[in-house]
């Protein structure tokens, strides 16, 4: 199963892979809405979990979220946005539009990885 | 201090300790000792010139540049302890975007606490100024914040400024 991540900054993508890599999974990685739109069309076959953050350039996180939840190829897979938007309203609107998971950064890697883990149903595992 | 001045330390203060020290482990601390002339006294030798500053705009009432700025050994070790990669495996590009992202996490934080007041900004996204010997140099009256932290070795430095 892999897990796609979707976010404008590098580095942020390298601790994401970091957290994936300890869980066994892979990672595959888009820089912006649209490429991550074309990495979905590509292998959605084999994507468990979208980590999508939100401003980015181009096509944005939300934007990208609502083509992910109005597209029947893609609307089953969950999706968790990885942002430092934390304000209420935002947080809501995310969740209003199908987002099914919510992290603010920053995170730690444990943090990152329970969340993870809950947004794959095994949260409870390690516990 | 004015209002907004205060509004902004504090705001920034718990941003930097948060985002330092969730993200890397280091406790950032402020160096009350911190002293940078203002523009009409500027000497360059007077002055620590660093390498790397990560930048961004924060738009509100009353629209800010935010800037951190450190050496390149700085950005390395704290780019290495956020991913987990030895520093001497990272690339300049690595170094360049976790500097800018460092600068993001940190406004994001800031914007948070003060969303509810009427201190509340928007941010751009954020950029990268790179460059051996280079200040980041403002006006004295648009000064907002001008902080130093450390922890150990490490330090960098944090300013917002009305533009």
């Amino acid at each position: 199963m892999k897990i796609l991540s979707v976010d404008d900054s590098a580095i942020v993508r390298k601790i994401i892979q970091g957290a994936v890599e300890v869980l066994n999974f892979d990672l595959l990685e888009a820089s912006d809405g649209l490429e991550g739109k074309k990495v979905l069309e590509e292998h959605h076959e084999e994507i468990g979990l979208i980590l999508l953050d939100w401003n980015m350039p181009g096509m944005n996180g939300m934007e990208l979220l609502q083509v992910i939840k109005g597209d029947e190829q893609f609307r089953h897979i969950p999706v968790m946005m990885v942002t430092t938007e934390s304000e209420k309203e935002n947080i809501v609107r995310a969740i209003k539009e199908g987002a099914e998971h919510y992290v603010v950064k920053p995170f730690t890697m444990e943090e990152l990885i329970k969340k993870i883990l809950e947004c794959l149903g095994q949260g409870d595992q390690d516990e | 201090m004015n209002e907004q001045e205060l509004a902004y330390h504090r705001a920034f203060t718990v941003a930097v300790s948060e985002v330092m020290g969730t993200m890397t482990g280091f406790e950032m601390e402020e160096d009350e000792a911190f002293f940078t002339p203002d523009e009409e006294s500027f000497d360059p030798k007077e002055t620590q010139p660093c390498e790397i500053s990560g930048a961004m705009v924060l738009l509100g009432k009353k629209n800010c540049m935010a800037t951190v700025t450190m050496t390149r050994t700085t950005a390395s070790m704290l780019v290495s302890y956020m991913t987990g990669i030895p520093y001497y495996e990272l690339k300049n590009g690595d170094l360049f975007d976790g500097v800018a992202e460092m600068m993001n996490l940190m406004a994001g934080r800031a914007k948070a606490l003060l969303s509810d007041s009427e201190y509340h900004f928007d941010i751009s996204p954020p950029f990268t100024i790179v460059g051996e010997n280079h200040y980041i140099v403002h006006k004295k009256q648009a000064k907002l914040i001008q902080k130093r932290f450390v922890s150990n070795e490490l330090s960098f430095i944090l300013k917002v400024f009305n533009v």
